[in-house]
């Protein structure tokens, strides 16, 4: 009987330490923003006993696996956007033969590309990502016998969407022009 | 207290676990061949995530020692017996194991449905999925001249009442950021930019959403979907309605958008835990005609009824406790 009671008791510890933990990952920015100015008003050690427990907590959720912010879909893009990834070599600039920029078979198209959006998506948002994502580029194009890749580009094509109305009106839904800029332009090692 | 002891702690009816397991097992089998033709691209140390591989992964610790390819070959068995219930609960350790390593091997690739087949794995470990329609029962079943539906050895509810609460919790978070954070969602304008998107529309007649209510109609079935569904799905009255609703939007989510298929059919997979047994039984009884509802409807609790008392009463678990004796002997 104790230790049917010690037993139920850690699991339902463990429930409110999985559940407290989700909570704590999905906090929303406005209680974030609250407890840090909360933070900034208590003593540095009570402070840091704070943090510490909130950095547990965080090292336990990435641990497990239960460290994800659930937003589906929160924010919507208005503008289309696509990559166009190029190597260039001294003797000129090349287009990667790579996922949603080449011809695709139906497998690769329906199947195998699955993760290529949130993949660019990714790679949108983030500078880092797209260095070693060029890094890697560099090793798997270089071919032996072939002028050596200098650099990789990534050229990002952007398109404004129109507003339903202005869609209904103009029978498509982006705006006729699109624009391009170069985003970066990371060398490779040879 | 009492509340906490019925909710979390009487025993869980395996079939919705059943059925649960095995959609669960086909799409991450499903996953898993798709992903045949990247996965060393996309996870070896020499592949798109480079060597700053997170120490937090099987793949971290094996590099160099066993090949990446066996890992593939792995899941792919370990999925294979997880849809099976063969060896169910080992299968289901390996797979949350190759699960968090993918993540933490190379998170830029990490989709929707790794984080929740991650979170779905992670509590299935602690329960074992397969005692209901499994090559395990029916082995079990075999060896010890059981009865499929004993309901003394159905599983506690607590790991998947994490589940529910959890997968209940997604919706609870992502609505008010979706209020917060983009007006699309308030003016009926979310479905439109959606379908439109290059990245996520796959929907051929995209001009159906531009004018009209249809983007609106949508956009506001799926806000009214995200905030029922996390109280409703509690109450026997509404349950099948609130759920009826999510599944439909996750399967409209699979139809039009593209990038987000095995994420959203996920999703519909995990509703199998919130369906009742006895609803569950009835409708196999009629199409299988095979007597899954044994046990009277008065003997299998539903999510909100405390078995325990229901074992006193109940005549037909009896065999269970004879068997239990008889094993003693």
């Amino acid at each position: 009987m104790f230790w049917t009671k010690i037993k139920l008791a850690a699991i339902s510890a463990f429930i409110v330490l999985n559940l407290g933990t989700v909570l704590f990952m999905n906090r929303p920015m406005p209680v974030v923003q609250a407890t840090d100015n909360f933070l900034s008003k208590l003593s540095p050690l009570t402070a840091y006993h704070f943090s510490y427990t909130g950095w547990l907590m965080a090292e336990y959720a990435h641990k497990c696996g239960l460290d994800n912010r659930w937003e589906m879909f929160v924010r919507q893009s208005r503008e289309n956007w696509w990559f166009t990834i190029k190597a260039k070599t001294d003797v000129a600039t090349i287009e990667l033969p790579l996922p949603r920029q080449s011809p695709r078979t139906f497998w690769q198209r329906n199947f195998f590309d699955f993760r290529e959006g949130k993949f660019h998506l990714n790679l949108y948002e983030n500078s880092f990502l797209r260095q070693a994502y060029a890094s890697y580029l560099g090793r798997k194009y270089s071919v032996p016998g072939q002028p050596p890749i200098r650099s990789i580009i990534f050229e990002l094509h952007t398109q404004n969407l129109l507003s339903r109305a202005d869609a209904a009106k103009y029978g498509r839904s982006t705006e006729p022009q699109s624009y391009t800029q170069i985003l970066d332009e990371f060398p490779c090692s040879p | 207290m009492k509340y906490w002891k019925r909710f979390f702690f009487s025993p869980f009816d395996p079939l919705p676990l059943a059925m649960f397991r095995m959609s669960l097992g086909l799409l991450i089998l499903g996953a898993y061949l798709c992903l045949a033709p990247n996965w060393h691209d996309y996870y070896s140390d020499t592949g798109i995530g480079g060597p700053y591989i997170d120490w937090w992964s099987i793949f971290y610790f094996t590099n160099g020692i066993i090949p990446l390819n066996l890992f593939w070959w792995m899941a792919v068995a370990a999925s294979i017996g997880f849809t099976l219930g063969y060896q169910t609960r080992v299968c289901t350790i390996i797979l949350y194991i190759l699960e968090f390593s993918m993540i933490h091997s190379n998170r830029m690739i990490a989709n929707g449905e790794d984080f929740t087949f991650r979170m779905l794995l992670f509590y299935s470990c602690f329960t074992d999925l397969g005692k209901a329609l499994s090559l395990d029962a029916w082995i079990k079943a075999k060896k010890q001249s059981l009865i499929a539906n004993d309901s003394s050895t159905w599983p506690m509810a607590w790991p998947i009442r994490l589940m529910q609460i959890n997968f209940a919790l997604i919706y609870v978070i992502s609505l008010p950021n979706k209020l917060a954070y983009d007006p699309a969602w308030l003016n009926g304008d979310a479905v439109y930019l959606s379908i439109v998107s290059n990245l996520w529309g796959r929907w051929p007649w995209p001009s159906l959403f531009y004018g009209g209510g249809l983007s609106q109609i949508l956009t506001y079935l799926t806000l009214l979907a995200e905030g029922t569904f996390p109280v409703l799905v509690w109450f026997d009255k509404t349950r099948m309605y609130v759920i009826a609703l999510v599944a439909s939007l996750h399967l409209g989510i699979a139809v039009m958008l593209q990038n987000a298929t095995f994420f959203t059919l996920s999703m519909v997979a995990t509703l199998w835990i919130f369906i009742p047994g006895t609803m569950l039984r009835g409708w196999m009884d009629k199409v299988f005609h095979q007597g899954f509802s044994k046990l009277t409807v008065e003997e299998i609790p539903g999510p909100e009824i405390p078995l325990q008392k229901n074992i006193q009463r109940g005549a037909k678990v009896k065999p269970g406790r004879k068997m239990k004796e008889r094993r003693r002997h």
